[in-house]
């Protein structure tokens, strides 16, 4: 398992991420003509199958699984980033989700803006880049801690550290703590 | 925060030491890491204070990225019409909820024809979290079968891996639109709406809530029954009723409009949640209105206002012009019934459904009460024969029995034990039969009892039988003298055998299952509910786990369980149990079985205590007609049709068509039995009682004594018919006049029901309750009063029939008669409390108040006593408008007063009202019309003083009155004080 995380090349990893986010969509909507395939849309799930599909092409010749897993989570992140803003621009001053109103928990498990998420991790990613990539393969991609480790080459520990330090900046950002307490 | 990497770096390192540290160890560290740097301390410990959020966060991540991913996948998703599911083809889609879809769908195998409705998890759904609460779902369906609960039918896996259920289809129509077109009435609304409420019942005996009930979960299918669907969030409830549940619907959308306030904040879910939502059915089912008007996407700001609002608007108030309801049939009952159901605080609604379905069938009921309360309750013992009918065993009959264990034994254990077990039990048999001494047994046969008496001994003595041999043998044993009515012999019997095969199965075997069932039966008949209750469970799960679903055992547990909730008032659980055991009985055994007859007749029983009476009477000729059918009019089997159909009808005041069932009954038991067989004497005993009710009174006293003598010589000293033969005995003495032998009576009953029902059963209160009023009439209240007090003291085990309140108030009238006024008010006070707590506004309560303001006018009180009287008044003719109740019941107590008060003028509407009424009523009401006759004539001979026709005319009826027995205590207290004076 290669440590590599990115292509030399801009112009190749932007073509790759296009070809990653239209699979990705292809195989999601395939799923709803029912033409059979054994993937759901849970997204780890997801993410697997368009790796499967596409390590094989041509398009993604010579793309390892681990810059492979950085596009795609990429891609799942702007496809639900993007829907989530388009939804909440349709509902804006409309109903309000009761879902979440939960007082055994506090109230904080009223659901994650995900556009307000989205800005907070770019911010992250910047002065802490690994990071933010590993949020990223975390929260839309849903691996793993031990996965990501073993494709990082990393310890758990460190993961986790990177992980848990980074979920407190964003919890802190989007003004999630206080709720809960 | 500051964003530089430096500065991040310098933080997120300190974070990672700190938060890698025990709690206790972060103070220090904080100080000693960030030293004297108050900014970088401030920002460690913001992210520290983020850090303890985490798990709510990685939540609303899962269910953020989940609600995502399927808005984006619903948005152009469709399940695929025409692809298979399992052994389904997908017709179309009904319907989507939060986590799944629910297709239409047909069966696809052509095994037969069958829709469905299928529930499939959503495509991009399925995280463990979301199968896990879908596969709860199915389980609690699974155990959810009612006929008034959409079915399940099968689930499995899908082709692509996504679980799926398929429900029964109900091709209905929603609740209210189907009110609505065809215009219910009231009592059609009333009759679906207790269907609904007796599949949540149902649920609720299962330990499920339901949590979303609201009128389009409800549909009635085309042969107008109630279905209710969508146990989508519920969720079963824990043994404290709170826990951790909450966190499975932590994305499941509730309708706001129909959820209960402690739902939207979020606290625990209960029983008290059901009942809301199905007030707000309710509510809306009369009104034609929501009871909390808001959208179902609703604001903040509306959600906060329900939140806030302590109870919607009385639905008489809100009834509109059209509305499906008048106001008028609203307002009173109707209204406090749907207010309690809506109450803020869950405490304050009704504690059970079947409490809430018990007022309503109560306010249902136009059946005419007798507003005029018997002091001797009602008789004790149900005549009608249950499934486990009184086995007359002979010592023939036991030797069998025994016989065929050793029998059952051989063929169990033929590839093993077979030879040893046959022969300990062969040896057992014969050493019973050599050693029924004739010296014992005093030179006579040995009876069945001396065969198992000697039978427990012998194998509570050291034996060469194996454990397992011996445990069936103690099992036979202690079921036999249950079925002689000898429980306490029974008992530590049961108990060896259920202990012995616990120990050798290591629990949840079918022996153990057998054994648990046995003395549960065995508690449940001595009315030790307690006892009872979580060994006939238990033997029910053993059964269901290890059994098919219609097992002869499982039928006959549902039975035993159903008995037990039926014995403890809880007729609406017994009734879905009875309906289970019926539809296993009959897909096992056939519409037209033996069995399905005895199933019948269970159900029967408990379809009169839920007052339905009609179709008690439909299952009991059902029964009749299948016994006839099976077996010849003439047989022994369909004389336990015409007994149990003899005595509904003689219950129902059907007193003719009852004799002549109770007579065939009888001469076909004389025939095949003999006419000394205890059996021939229970047809006797009930015959006896329609023949009293037919006004047959010498035939009646005849029959009952009869009777009791083929007990007292063919039966158990302490077996329970004796009992019920003398309790009818004892009334009947009673109605003729004949205290002394009443009083004889009861007294030997009492002795018998404390030592073989034990002291605090419900029937041996009643025994004591009766006895007690009929002292008082022979004016031995010093006696009466100490046990109407031991019966109050111990009413805790009152099982719902509402003794104490009957009690409370002859304990009135007894005190009142000693003269103890102020006492005597105080517990006419007490029955009013307890009447109004059990059943709201009510001909008894009525009644309480009534007897209530007759303790304080004998107690010197007049202005209480006016007021009392006017409540009382004022209900029942409230009660006499809407059930048909005669009007004097109230008014003439009333004009009692007025005249002792010497206020004739006032008195007189009420005195001609009641002649009225009473002009044209039987015998029965001889000392109503005998007492409004003396009271018109008493206050004429007071206006016309000088007038001596009046005083003459006055004096006659005063000695007509007095000519009926026990006028002095049961005529209302003006008239009564006359009496006891004999003079104007």
């Amino acid at each position: 398992m290669g440590s590599e995380t990115s292509v030399s090349n801009p112009d190749v990893a932007d073509d790759l991420f296009a070809i990653v986010y239209e699979e990705l969509r292809r195989i999601a909507r395939s799923q709803r003509r029912g033409a059979g395939g054994t993937a759901t849309l849970e997204t780890t799930a997801l993410v697997h199958e368009v790796y499967l599909k596409l390590s094989g092409s041509d398009a993604a010749r010579g793309m390892d699984r681990v810059h492979f897993l950085s596009l795609a989570a990429r891609a799942m992140r702007q496809i639900l980033v993007d829907h989530a803003r388009s939804r909440s621009r349709l509902k804006r001053g409309g109903d309000c989700i009761i879902t979440g109103l939960n007082g055994e928990i506090g109230g904080a498990d009223e659901i994650v803006d995900l556009v307000a998420l989205d800005a907070a991790l770019s911010d992250l990613a910047e002065f802490d880049p690994r990071a933010g990539r590993i949020v990223e393969w975390r929260i839309f991609s849903g691996l793993e801690i031990a996965e990501i480790a073993r494709l990082q080459n990393l310890a758990e520990r460190t993961v986790f550290r990177d992980w848990r330090r980074a979920r407190a900046f964003l919890i802190q950002r989007l003004g999630l703590a206080d709720a809960a307490t | 925060m500051n964003t530089g990497s430096q500065r991040w770096r310098q933080i997120g390192e300190m974070f990672d030491r700190i938060a890698d540290a025990a709690p206790e160890r972060r103070t220090s560290l904080l100080d000693e890491l960030c030293g004297d740097d108050a900014s970088l301390r401030a920002e460690v410990e913001a992210l520290l204070r983020a850090d303890a959020a985490a798990s709510q966060f990685d939540d609303g991540i899962e269910s953020a990225r989940g609600a995502a991913a399927r808005a984006w996948h619903d948005d152009a998703e469709s399940e695929t019409t025409g692809r298979r599911v399992g052994p389904w083809r997908i017709v179309r889609e009904i319907g989507r909820g939060g986590m799944g879809v629910v297709l239409l769908a047909e069966r696809a195998d052509g095994q037969y024809e069958q829709q469905a409705a299928l529930k499939l998890v959503k495509r991009g759904m399925d995280s463990e979290a979301i199968l896990a609460r879908f596969l709860r779902e199915r389980q609690i369906l699974a155990r959810l079968e009612h006929p008034h609960i959409a079915r399940l039918l099968d689930g499995g896996i899908a082709d692509d891996g996504r679980p799926y259920f398929a429900m029964e289809y109900v091709a209905g129509e929603p609740l209210l639109d189907w009110c609505r077109e065809r215009k219910a009435k009231l009592d059609q609304r009333i009759a679906l709406f207790l269907e609904v409420c007796a599949a949540v019942q149902f649920a609720h005996s299962q330990l499920v809530v339901h949590r979303d009930i609201k009128p389009s979960n409800i549909l009635v299918t085309p042969a107008g029954e109630a279905k209710l669907l969508d146990f989508g969030i519920a969720k079963a409830i824990g043994r404290g009723g709170s826990g951790t549940a909450t966190a499975l619907w932590r994305d499941r959308p509730l309708t706001p409009a129909y959820a209960a306030p402690e739902q939207i904040r979020g606290d625990p879910v209960t029983v008290a949640t059901d009942v809301h939502g199905l007030g707000c059915v309710l509510y809306e089912l009369l009104t034609g209105r929501r009871a909390f008007e808001i959208g179902d996407t609703p604001t903040l700001d509306e959600l906060q206002r329900l939140l806030a609002a302590t109870a919607p608007r009385a639905p008489s108030l809100v009834a509109a012009i059209d509305a499906p309801v008048s106001a008028k049939a609203l307002r009173g009952d109707l209204d406090t019934i749907v207010l309690k159901t809506l109450h803020r605080d869950p405490a304050r609604r009704y504690a059970t459904v079947e409490a809430l379905a018990s007022d309503l069938r109560r306010y249902g009921q136009d059946l005419p009460i007798s507003a005029r309360r018997d002091n001797t309750a009602y008789r004790v013992g149900k005549f009608v024969d249950r499934h486990r009918a009184v086995v007359f065993a002979s010592a023939v009959a036991v030797a069998l029995l025994l016989a065929s264990t050793a029998f059952a034994l051989w063929q169990a254990r033929q590839k093993s034990l077979e030879a040893q077990a046959a022969q300990q039990v062969t040896n057992f048999l014969v050493g019973l039969f050599a050693g029924a001494d004739p010296e014992l047994t005093r030179g006579s046969k040995p009876s069945a009892q001396d065969l198992l008496d000697q039978g427990s001994a012998r194998l509570n003595a050291p034996t060469d039988i194996g454990p397992a041999v011996r445990a069936r043998l103690l099992h036979t044993i202690a079921r036999t003298y249950s079925s002689l009515g000898l429980y306490d012999r029974a008992v530590p019997l049961a108990e060896q055998a259920l202990a012995s095969r616990r120990g050798q199965s290591g629990g949840a075997d079918l022996d153990t299952a057998e054994s648990a069932d046995e003395l549960g039966m065995i508690h449940l008949s001595k009315g030790e509910y307690d006892k009872a209750e979580p060994l006939l469970r238990e033997a029910l799960q053993t059964r269901r786990e290890k059994l098919a679903a219609d097992d002869p055992a499982v039928v006959d547990s549902l039975g035993n369980v159903a008995l037990l909730l039926q014995d403890r008032g809880d007729f609406a659980s017994a009734d879905s149990l009875y309906r289970q055991a019926l539809d296993a009985s009959r897909r096992r055994f056939g519409e037209d079985s033996a069995e399905q007859a005895r199933r019948l007749d269970d159900h029967a029983t408990n379809l009169d205590n839920l007052g339905r009476r009609p179709d008690a009477e439909a299952a009991y000729r059902r029964a009749l007609a299948i016994r006839e059918k099976r077996f010849g009019p003439d047989s022994a089997e369909a004389a336990v049709s015409l007994q149990n159909l003899g005595v509904h009808l003689d219950q129902d005041g059907d007193y003719a068509q009852s004799v002549a069932l109770l007579e065939r009954a009888q001469a076909n038991r004389a025939r095949i039995y003999g006419a000394e067989h205890p059996l021939t004497a229970i047809s006797m005993l009930a015959l006896a009682d329609a023949c009293d009710g037919n006004k047959q009174t010498q035939r009646a006293m005849d029959l009952a004594e009869r009777a009791l003598e083929i007990f007292r010589r063919s039966l158990p000293q302490e077996h329970q018919k004796i009992s019920e033969a003398i309790n009818m005995l004892a009334a009947f003495r009673y109605e003729r006049g004949d205290l002394a032998g009443a009083i004889a009576a009861y007294r030997e009953l009492i002795v018998r029901s404390r030592k073989t029902l034990g002291e605090n059963h419900p029937d041996t209160l009643t025994i004591t309750n009766n006895f007690a009023s009929v002292l008082s009439h022979d004016h031995q209240y010093a006696e009466a009063e100490r046990l109407l007090r031991d019966v109050l003291a111990r009413t805790g085990a009152d099982n719902g029939q509402g003794i104490d309140t009957t009690a409370a108030e002859n304990l009135a009238t007894v005190l009142g008669m000693q003269g103890r006024g102020a006492e005597a008010v105080e517990w006419a006070r007490k029955a009013v409390a307890l009447q109004a707590a059990r059943a709201g506004a009510s001909a008894n309560l009525a009644i309480a108040l009534r007897s209530l303001a007759g303790a304080e006018e004998v107690a010197g009180d007049a202005g209480a006593a006016e007021s009392d009287f006017r409540a009382s008044l004022a209900l029942g003719d409230y009660i006499s408008a809407t059930h048909g109740v005669d009007r004097f019941n109230w008014h003439l107590t009333w004009a009692d007063f007025l005249v002792g008060q010497h206020r004739c003028t006032e008195a007189a509407p009420s005195i001609e009202l009641s002649l009225a009424e009473l002009a044209k009523s039987d015998e029965s009401k001889n000392l109503n019309k005998a007492e409004a006759i003396f009271l018109k004539s008493l206050c004429e001979s007071e206006a016309n003083a000088a007038n001596p026709a009046a005083r003459k005319s006055a004096t006659a009826a005063l000695a007509r009155l007095r000519a009926i027995p026990r006028t002095d205590i049961d005529a209302d207290p003006t008239t009564s004080a006359y009496v006891r004076k004999n003079s104007l």
